[in-house]
């Protein structure tokens, strides 16, 4: 099977006719009314140079690295300082890819834990404690999953490779190895640099805010159903590409 | 470089708009201080809206006439009102040439209608699984309304469903000098009624006041509704943020009132 990804349309309609669909068992049966909105929502999104912004080109211009919000992107950066932002053809494009629900919970947590965030300390505080008591809230966590995607982090990532031919990129499927695997294959040194690829560790109420989250998607399989629509395109690619 | 006014509505692209648009300087004016008569809109016509959703509308063949239905813009009354007219949508009517000569829209302010279409989603929350409202959900509701972190979160939000999708999106395919547009007000039934007089003829009134102010008859929807204005009047960032967000409907009331 040989996919471009020129739009999030051309994934879709190859998606609704692959027979791989069944697998994820899309049960479309959340009674929100806005199942209709996804379509638009999805609709609404097109990059337009977004992942411009997230190209890394290694010096000698061999490679260009496509670096997704959490999708250790961050490490990436850390791991290649020397490399560039520059729109160049390169003979290897490299990705990493995530498991679409790990990714989002991790870039919803973001979300909201960027709200308790502020210079003022009292007022930091008080955020703190109020982002608490809302994820002690049953009704706010479920809503969270009507407006799924807030920014780049809960975007699908088969949306940053928008007009790439997704089979000419070597891709690597995230886990605590990916930045060994990826500093090896470049020939660059990671003996001297932190697998940063949890980075939700560093605060206790991100870890309180996905654990929540997760609580709801064990609770509430019609949310789980609802992120498995939202990212189809994201399960079409990881479960297409090779890993490396 | 494009201004931000044609990013919104070149792109109507949700994310590139909660997320590129600059809100600083004249993004945070509205469409009002930004455009004159002197100082027209850089943009000839609506035509240029790329809108996902097509328009439904609501037409009497024998009367020639049709109102386009928007949500949170009295789409409800006008249903019961004008029974026994036809229903379709906007790319029907204009594929199968059924298009009325004349056309109606009811245009509302972008920040009450927001928070309208804002109200009925949260409304919606107490609905949903189980159908019937539950107590359990509406005393969490309530609590959330406490909340002005999550207030301000749904202003960030913006767009959560069709009834907060702007207005000016449901003219998609149509010119919007060819419609004949009513600003949304407890009266606006009246006026469309009127003006249809001489063309229509029976017109039911008397669920009028059932389906022109549901708002204003539930609690709950109250309660909310005074909850949202409360946080816009006092957080003009938030306003802003709205008001950025349907830059294209300030653009068709301006378009309106320069016409």
């Amino acid at each position: 099977m040989i996919i471009k990804i020129y739009n999030m349309k051309s994934i879709f309609s190859l998606y609704t006719d692959d027979t791989n669909i069944n697998q994820i068992k899309l049960n479309h049966n959340f009674s929100s009314a806005f199942d209709k909105f996804d379509k638009n929502i999805k609709n609404l999104s097109q990059l337009n140079g977004l992942s411009d912004r997230l190209i890394l080109v290694s010096p000698d211009q061999v490679f260009k690295f496509i670096t997704i919000p959490k999708n250790a992107s961050s490490s990436v950066r850390m791991l290649l300082p020397e490399w560039k932002h520059l729109m160049v053809t390169t003979p290897e494009t490299l990705a990493i890819v995530r498991d679409p629900i790990d990714r989002w919970i991790s870039g919803i947590t973001q979300y909201l834990y960027a709200w308790t965030q502020t210079s003022d300390k009292v007022k930091q505080d008080a955020r703190v404690s109020e982002m608490h008591r809302l994820i002690e809230t049953e009704l706010f966590l479920l809503m969270l999953f009507d407006f799924p995607i807030n920014n780049a982090h809960t975007m699908p990532q088969s949306w940053f490779f928008d007009g790439y031919d997704y089979t000419t990129i070597r891709f690597y499927k995230y886990d605590s190895t990916v930045l060994s695997r990826v500093s090896e294959y470049v020939k660059v040194d990671s003996s001297k640099h932190i697998l940063y690829n949890n980075r939700t560790v560093d605060s206790l109420l991100k870890m309180e805010i996905s654990d929540k989250i997760r609580q709801i998607l064990n609770q509430y399989p019609e949310c789980k159903t609802r992120l498995f629509n939202l990212y189809r395109s994201d399960y079409v690619l990881f479960q297409t590409i090779t890993q490396h | 470089m494009k201004s931000n006014f044609n990013l919104v509505i070149d792109n109507l692209d949700r994310i590139n708009l909660l997320h590129e648009v600059d809100i600083s300087s004249d993004a945070t004016v509205t469409g009002t201080k930004i455009f004159s008569k002197e100082n027209p809109p850089d943009l000839p016509d609506l035509n240029k809206f790329k809108p996902m959703t097509w328009g439904t509308l609501l037409y009497s063949p024998s009367a020639n006439t049709g109102i386009i239905l928007t949500p949170k813009n009295a789409s409800s009354a006008i249903r019961k009102i004008f029974v026994g007219w036809t229903t379709t949508t906007i790319q029907t009517a204009l594929q199968q040439n059924l298009l009325p000569a004349d056309l109606l829209f009811v245009v509302r302010d972008p920040v009450d209608r927001w928070v309208s279409g804002m109200t009925e989603w949260l409304t919606l929350w107490t609905t949903i699984e189980p159908p019937l409202r539950s107590e359990d959900k509406i005393q969490q509701l309530y609590y959330l309304l406490e909340s002005d972190l999550f207030l301000r979160m749904l202003t960030d939000q913006g767009i959560v469903d069709m009834h907060t999708l702007p207005q000016s999106w449901f003219l998609k395919g149509l010119h919007y000098k060819n419609i004949k547009y009513f600003k949304y007000d407890s009266k606006v039934i009246f006026r469309i009624s009127n003006y249809l007089s001489n063309s229509v003829d029976k017109i039911d009134y008397t669920k009028y006041n059932t389906y022109i102010n549901q708002t204003n008859t539930d609690e709950l929807k109250m309660n909310i509704t005074l909850k949202l204005n409360e946080l816009l009047a006092r957080s003009e960032e938030c306003k802003l943020r709205i008001m950025d967000l349907y830059k294209c409907d300030y653009t068709l009331l301006n378009l309106i009132e320069l016409n």
